[in-house]
């Protein structure tokens, strides 16, 4: 009751198959009082589906990095700026410093507030700053990832599997023992 | 039977029951040192997990490789006859031990050579490159998930040229030259591992010292900012009267200490605070000051701060009698000092319970659903499988089929198997992504469909590699070849396809707990099966294949019927969680229904 109040649109489903009732009139018995509460009753495959449409649907979603803006939500907030406002990037790094964390979070969008000399910073530029990936280029920034991903996998693979194919018959048949 | 073995000179078996207590008594020696050799494996892994750190590269990786290098090498070198130098790759005629004794002494060096398993090593520093592609040094965890599966395809095709190589040199050359491959392949590894290490060295940018990493680091800002605000609220109802302050603690704090103090991050954001305000001088109550002090200024740093009143703080009292007053309420014992523990285990309830209010409920869903622990269950009994055809299927199809198998044979065959794997993790990456037009009406295709489907892929995978365990034993040859090539094709899936299961059906903080009790079970596994295998085919040649791959299929049974529902409810919990939290809502009250 207290999630419809918070939650008017919310559907609720019942999934039918994951029922533990130990007779078949205790399980018709539970559906139809669930029947009565105004509920959706649904097997476990359309409970599947239904997870896969609203997967998809919330990928689409801003908060898809829910803890990331969470964060910046709370840095604007603590500044006191509302909805859609830029925050002026003196009152942030007061308030960076007030702080006194070593975060490398906090000290990254110091470092880049300084480089850039904005002076007022929006909920998307400091996700920008903070998040936003840079990509690799050339092949001196890959050579790293290639070894880590391909060079030294394989070689450890290859050394470790070794003994596996000579061992046993390098026992019974090797060592003088034909 | 050890014993039967030493009073039977090599080359001087006499009749056929004799020979078969010595071939008894070998089998008895390949089971003690694959044995052995699976241990130093998961002593690999444990001394990774324990003394790595915040990066096991830098610390072991180079250690690691170089006792694996002294490995290879003791092998190649130690009793060598003359006639062959290392490197040469040329056939040779002596005898392999250096006398012909028989002696298998020297192949315990392949403990060295199992201490190289650093799989574990590489995966952090991927995860750890790939983080530096983050200006806040936080990864992306579909990147690294991408990055984990191409990791672990040439780990698969490493398995594959070993199998492959490595077979035809014995074959072809002789133990010898098996050992200088792996000596050249290992020293070739370290030769790698020094230039990432030099490239890390140089590199723009490295992780900082920071305790925490991650999404970790994100909440600890988070929480910063949260204390200051319930560090503000307090002192301000202190300020009103202590009475107030009392009256106004929320319920639940009790549930919420247990849940606190099991947050790791915010005992770490807490504990930063402590330390920065604390430890600076002697004084508590100038250090209590001088943290309000901070708290107000941070607040008077906000654009809205001249709307906020300051009437209640300026009526009771003055900041220093306040400072005094909360840190009577912080402290638990009257004398000495503030400890960091009590300022942590005052103010994280609080925390806790202003950032979780009223998502109490939710938060009590957070469980480990009894069919995830059979998974992880599940993950040790089906390395019985893999082990098994690690350590006897050598054996067994030169023993079975000699006409036809040699160590070159065989390695082909497990080669190609590898491969196969290799390409069907692809396959199912490709085929993942890809959606079919819906056609309920086929009652065929909706079978497969749920078959194909999270979780039930699981068990019938499971299902699938240990029917091929069984049927590998059958006494003919292309029966024997085709199913051992079907195992080692979905092999490698039913791994994947498990790991997929534990990291997204358990709570994450609790992942790395329950994935490290997975991989050791997995490796103690290994290790009964390398000295169960060649004991098991001693009694029966067929009787290792059949009774790991029984034992194998019963758990998976028992998964195949519990699993479905448990996980779409499971799903269902989460997806619930991120619609609340997608539409604003704090107050979060979910409710779960479930039939019966």
């Amino acid at each position: 009751m207290a999630a419809a109040k918070l939650l008017p649109e919310m559907s609720t489903y019942v999934i039918a198959d994951g029922c533990a009732a130990k007779s078949l009139d205790k399980h018709e018995a539970a559906l139809e009082k669930i029947a009565n509460e105004s509920v959706n009753v649904v097997s476990a495959s359309e409970a599947e589906s239904i997870l896969a449409e609203c997967a998809a649907s919330s990928k689409q979603s801003f908060l898809d990095d829910s803890d990331e803006w969470l964060m910046i939500e709370k840095i604007f907030s603590a500044g006191g700026v509302g909805r859609n406002e830029s925050m002026d990037v003196d009152i942030l790094r007061s308030l960076i410093e007030s702080l006194h964390s070593d975060s490398s979070i906090l000290s990254t969008l110091t470092d880049s507030l300084e480089a850039s000399g904005e002076k007022e910073i929006s909920r998307a530029q400091m996700h920008k700053i903070l998040f936003q990936r840079k990509h690799r280029s050339g092949f001196s920034e890959n050579f790293p990832l290639l070894i880590l991903m391909s060079y030294l996998p394989f070689l450890y693979s290859v050394s470790t599997r070794i003994p596996f194919i000579f061992i046993a018959l390098e026992i019974t048949q090797g060592r003088g023992r034909k | 039977m050890i014993e039967v073995l030493f009073l039977c000179p090599r080359g001087m078996h006499s009749d056929s029951n004799h020979l078969h207590l010595c071939f008894l008594g070998e089998l008895w020696e390949v089971g003690v040192v694959l044995g052995t050799y699976q241990v130093s494996r998961a002593l690999g892994n444990l001394i990774v997990v324990m003394f790595g750190g915040k990066d096991p590269f830098k610390r072991l990786q180079i250690l690691l490789s170089c006792i694996a290098l002294f490995g290879w090498s003791f092998l190649a070198l130690f009793g060598r006859p003359s006639e062959t130098s290392p490197f040469s790759f040329t056939p040779y005629l002596s005898e392999t031990d250096g006398g012909g004794t028989g002696s298998i002494m020297p192949l315990f060096a392949l403990f060295c050579v199992g201490l190289g398993e650093t799989i574990v090593i590489l995966q952090r520093s991927l995860m750890m490159e790939t983080a530096k592609e983050s200006p806040s040094g936080i990864m992306d965890e579909s990147l690294v998930a991408q990055r984990f599966s191409y990791q672990y395809a040439f780990v698969s095709f490493g398995a594959t040229c070993a199998f492959i190589v490595g077979g035809w040199l014995y074959t072809t050359i002789g133990y010898y030259s098996v050992c200088d491959f792996g000596m050249i392949i290992q020293a070739l590894h370290l030769l790698g591992a020094l230039v990432y290490l030099f490239l890390a060295r140089n590199g723009k940018k490295s992780l900082k010292g920071d305790e925490l990493d991650g999404n970790d680091l994100i909440r600890s800002v988070i929480y910063r900012f949260q204390a200051a605000s319930v560090i503000s609220k307090y002192s301000q109802d202190v300020a009103n009267g202590t009475e107030h302050a009392m009256s106004s603690e929320s319920q639940g704090l009790s549930d919420a200490a247990i849940k606190a103090k099991s947050d790791r991050v915010l005992n770490h954001s807490l504990g930063e605070m402590y330390r920065h305000f604390f430890l600076q001088k002697s004084d508590d109550v100038v250090c209590m000051e001088e943290l309000l002090n901070s708290i107000e200024s941070t607040q008077a740093t906000g654009v809205n701060a001249s709307l906020t009143s300051k009437r209640p703080t300026a009526m009771a009292i003055g900041k220093h009698k306040l400072s005094k007053l909360v840190l009577f309420l912080v402290k638990s014992k009257g004398q000495g000092r503030l400890t960091e523990r009590e300022f942590v285990s005052f103010w994280g309830p609080r925390i806790y319970l202003s950032i979780y209010e009223s998502s109490q409920e939710a938060k009590s869903v957070n469980v480990i659903w009894p069919y995830m622990r059979a998974v992880v269950a599940t993950q040790a009994i089906a390395a019985l499988c893999i082990g098994i055809f690690l350590s006897t299927a050598l054996l067994s199809y030169t023993q079975r089929f000699p006409e036809r198998c040699d160590a070159a044979t065989v390695g082909l065959l497990l080669g190609i198997g590898e491969g196969a794997g290799v390409l069907v993790i692809f396959a199912k990456s490709y085929l993942s992504g890809r959606k079919y037009k819906e056609s309920t009406n086929n009652l065929l295709l909706g079978i497969l469909k749920a078959i194909v489907a999270r979780p039930l892929n699981v068990p019938f995978v499971l299902f699938v590699a240990c029917l091929c365990s069984m049927l590998f034993s059958v006494d003919n040859f292309i029966v024997a070849v085709t199913f051992q090539m079907i195992y080692s094709a979905v092999n490698d899936l039913a791994v994947s396809l498990m790991n997929e299961l534990i990291g997204t059906s358990i709570p994450s903080e609790k992942f790395k707990y329950y994935q490290g009790i997975g991989q050791w079970l997995r490796r103690l596994g290994n290790m009964v099966t390398a000295i169960l295998g060649p004991i098991f085919f001693g009694i029966d040649e067929r009787l290792p294949f059949l009774f790991f791959g029984k034992f194998t299929l019963s758990p998976s049974d028992k998964l195949s019927v519990s699993s479905p529902n448990y996980d779409v409810l499971t799903r269902c919990i989460d997806v619930a969680r991120c619609h609340c939290f997608c539409m604003g809502s704090d107050a979060l009250v979910l409710n779960v229904h479930a039939c019966g």
